[in-house]
């Protein structure tokens, strides 16, 4: 009888040991990934704005570039249509020559540079909002609830523009023409 | 986590064997009740995720050489020994008898690929790269034959070369590639939108072309053979060095949404993937052109769509060439590493956690029943 106490006791006292430890563990591994999502997030915003920045300086020197290139381009012209006539017969002026014009390929190139950057930063950004939905997953549903209470949502920052922030603050956007100036 | 909830089963049963059967058990039955169930839900949580975020990738080679062994036959000399009479206590005469036999080597086919691993071909493919190659040596082996009566046959090698990666010699094959896709299980919002049957007989969508080592056939919605191939050749050219795997999707009169819905259809395509999707109208004119892919490089996508749109008519040989030397020559292409979504959490799925639910309640009943009934409570 005292051998059976002894051995259910024992059995006892194990089980608690077992789920005490078992508990501390999924404690520390909830945290665990909790913090590793917080900094994982840190990160994410610093690359970022690192994106962004080369994001507008590139497509800002590329305009730039572009803009010299089309006003360098019209002064070649100009100059060369200005000798060209100098001095000619103006009875011979009805004659007229075609003239080259500015490459497109430049204008393409940037074009695509923005969407491409755009697309680029656009999945970084996804990416961000992918962590902190894995943040509040972990912080509300069943069983990480229970573990990590009192624990803060992540915070992230979204670059958009005022214009869509007007319009989902108001749930109106009736800026719906294109051309509109 | 929430399977491990199903641990509450053993853990109330070993409560409930304490209070009632105490005297029927000993602590390794105990013991035996916890582990087993966490065992069970261990293997099946494993399992589970495994299933979920299993997916496969098409790698891609090429063949540059191949050897072909022919038959020989040589007579090898031995002697055995057999038992010629027993006894109670087993063997008691044994005697020496000549066992020499006509030792045959059957002819084989191998071919190296250009990641320097050999393959076993069929006499047919070997024929076709000596074709295609035409630059076939003899390799002389020198075996030592053993000649006796009608045994004994010499046999040599052939071999043969890949002159140049240029696509004409390229024989393309692909292996498939098992790799971990978080993405195509979770919730997250990388994931894509679900297509249900009716989306996919209204856009046409495809399925991924079957896996056939020697005859993939990456392009969809087309019966080109010509382009099919010169496709596969460049994906075996491109396979190595650049680790992508072209696909082209063609869309007859169907709106741009067709190839969004594709994407969806296949969660993005795997990692190495380059989908170049295009609409083509009656007149055979290319409508519209979307590429998608996991690549972070969007220039390429961006450049590769607008250049194959410009291309106006939809010439497949010329479409295919222009993919494949767009992205040999593009210095962004890459692959991307799905290790970086690591982050993301997957969980067994609501029918697992209802087996392993079942199972557990299962076990645990069964170890119960055993631990009263066994003999080890007769030992005490």
């Amino acid at each position: 009888m005292k051998k059976s106490l002894l051995i259910g006791g024992l059995s006892l006292f194990g089980l608690i040991v077992i789920c005490g430890i078992s508990l501390t563990m999924v404690f520390f591994s909830y945290s665990n990934r909790e913090i590793t999502l917080r900094n994982r997030a840190t990160a994410q915003e610093k690359e970022n704005k690192t994106v962004f920045d080369k994001m507008s300086k590139t497509i800002l020197q590329q305009a730039q570039i572009n803009e010299k290139y089309a006003s360098d381009f019209k002064e070649v012209i100009l100059k060369n249509t200005e000798n060209r006539y100098k001095d000619k017969d103006p009875a011979m002026l009805w004659i007229t020559e075609q003239n080259p014009s500015l490459p497109q390929e430049t204008y393409l190139k940037i074009m695509n540079s923005i969407e491409a950057l755009r697309a680029e930063f656009q999945q970084r950004q996804t990416k961000l909002i992918s962590i902190q939905q894995e943040h509040t997953n972990l912080l509300t549903l069943f069983p990480g609830s229970l573990f990590l209470t009192g624990r803060k949502p992540l915070e992230i920052k979204i670059v958009t523009s005022s214009k869509t922030e007007a319009a989902f603050s108001t749930g109106v956007e009736d800026d719906i023409n294109i051309y509109q100036k | 986590m929430l399977i491990y909830l199903n641990m509450a089963i053993p853990v109330i049963a070993i409560l409930l064997m304490i209070l009632f059967f105490g005297k029927k058990f000993q602590l390794w039955e105990y013991a035996i009740i916890f582990a087993i169930p966490l065992i069970g839900i261990i293997i099946a949580k494993s399992v589970s995720i495994n299933n979920q975020t299993r997916d496969e990738e098409i790698l891609n080679y090429y063949f540059v050489s191949a050897k072909y062994t022919e038959f020989y036959q040589t007579y090898v000399h031995q002697t055995c020994t057999r038992c010629v009479r027993y006894d109670s206590t087993g063997c008691v005469q044994e005697e020496t008898y000549d066992c020499s036999y006509c030792d045959d080597h059957p002819p084989h086919w191998e071919a190296t690929d250009n990641l320097g691993k050999i393959h076993s071909i069929s006499e047919n493919k070997y024929n076709e790269l000596v074709l295609l190659w035409n630059n076939e040596s003899k390799i002389e082996l020198n075996r030592n034959i053993n000649y006796h009566f009608g045994c004994g046959v010499d046999g040599d090698a052939f071999i043969t070369k890949i002159k140049n990666d240029s696509l004409k010699y390229i024989v393309p094959f692909i292996k498939k590639h098992v790799y971990e896709n978080r993405v195509q299980c979770s919730d997250n919002v990388f994931n894509f939108q679900e297509i249900d049957s009716s989306d996919k007989r209204l856009y046409g969508l495809y399925e991924y072309p079957p896996e056939n080592t020697f005859n993939y056939n990456p392009i969809l919605g087309v019966n080109n053979l010509e382009a099919s191939k010169r496709l596969s050749k460049w994906n075996g050219k491109l396979g190595l060095h650049k680790r992508c795997h072209l696909l082209i999707c063609v869309f007859k009169n169907k709106s741009n949404i067709a190839a969004t819905k594709q994407e969806s259809y296949w969660k993005g395509g795997n990692k190495n993937e380059v989908v170049l999707c295009i609409g083509v109208d009656n007149d055979n004119k290319i409508s519209w052109t979307y590429v998608f892919s996991w690549t972070d490089n969007q220039l390429l996508k961006i450049e590769l769509r607008d250049e194959i749109l410009a291309m106006n008519n939809f010439d497949l040989i010329k479409i295919v060439d222009h993919f494949g030397n767009k992205v040999s020559k593009s210095k962004g292409w890459i692959k991307k590493s799905f290790k970086e979504f690591s982050y993301i959490n997957v969980e067994p799925t609501h029918t697992t956690i209802i087996i392993t639910f079942i199972i557990t309640l299962i076990l645990t009943v069964v170890l119960c029943v055993y631990g009263i009934n066994n003999r080890f409570e007769d030992e005490r």
